[in-house]
């Protein structure tokens, strides 16, 4: 992993075309600004992750189960 | 000539068939669509090539299979947001399109179905925050993560 020291206001580039900007460090957070073209994409690695698990288990859809959960739709539409 | 056109045409229709865990589904090559980043994930980055097909034995399912043709071991439940009665709202949608630079007109919009288990009952959800952006002209597809945080990856249907 690459280790760069920076202070607030200072930036990295990534790229050539991507800038990372240190907007302000308080009580352990650090504020990030980001500057990048379309077509990127910036995440939270949570949110990120988050998404990725969410399609693991779509991948694995039981079809018995699946049966189940749709006539539980059915009566739900019933009350 | 008239011969190579027929032949041309029985080309272009030829379906595939896949024997997936939902039943079987035929999915037309000329209609695969083509995901050039494919899905979030590791695992799923590698599936570039999908071909999409009503539930197998029911003609009214609001669900639809998407299946992987690159990597058939992966099939997805997706669904209209409209057939689910949810909606993304239309500023998200119009940022979505400009991310990804798509026309508004030539897209739909599709959310991967999840199930779930509570106790010993099961329930689906819908993953509003990361849906299927699809550009149906070039037949190309994006999973598109929206920046508005109202949108949860676990909307139950």
């Amino acid at each position: 992993m690459l280790l760069i020291t920076r202070r607030v206001s200072e930036s990295i580039i990534i790229n050539g075309s991507i800038e990372v900007k240190i907007i302000d460090i308080k009580g352990g957070r650090v504020k990030l600004g980001f500057e990048y073209p379309e077509g990127n994409t910036v995440y939270r690695e949570e949110l990120y992750r988050k998404i990725q698990d969410e399609n693991q288990s779509a991948a694995g859809v039981d079809p018995k189960k699946l049966k189940s959960a749709l006539m539980g739709i059915g009566k739900k539409n019933d009350e | 000539m008239s011969e190579n056109t027929a032949i041309s045409q029985t080309e272009t229709k030829r379906s595939l068939t896949y024997a997936t865990k939902f039943g079987d589904v035929h999915l037309r090559e000329d209609r695969l669509l083509s995901f050039p980043k494919g899905l979030l994930g590791p695992v799923f980055a590698n599936c570039t090539v999908f071909g999409l097909s009503t539930m197998p034995d029911s003609d009214d399912s609001p669900l639809l299979v998407l299946q992987c043709v690159n990597n058939p071991t992966y099939t997805f439940l997706v669904a209209d947001p409209s057939s689910l009665n949810l909606e993304i709202d239309e500023m998200d949608k119009r940022q979505t399109l400009k991310e990804l630079g798509l026309k508004r007109e030539d897209t739909q919009f599709l959310l991967i179905i999840t199930l779930y288990e509570h106790g010993d009952s099961f329930y689906l959800t819908a993953n509003m925050r990361a849906p299927l952006v699809i550009d149906s002209v070039s037949r190309t597809g994006y999973q598109h993560i929206l920046s508005n945080p109202r949108y949860t990856t676990q909307q139950k249907i």
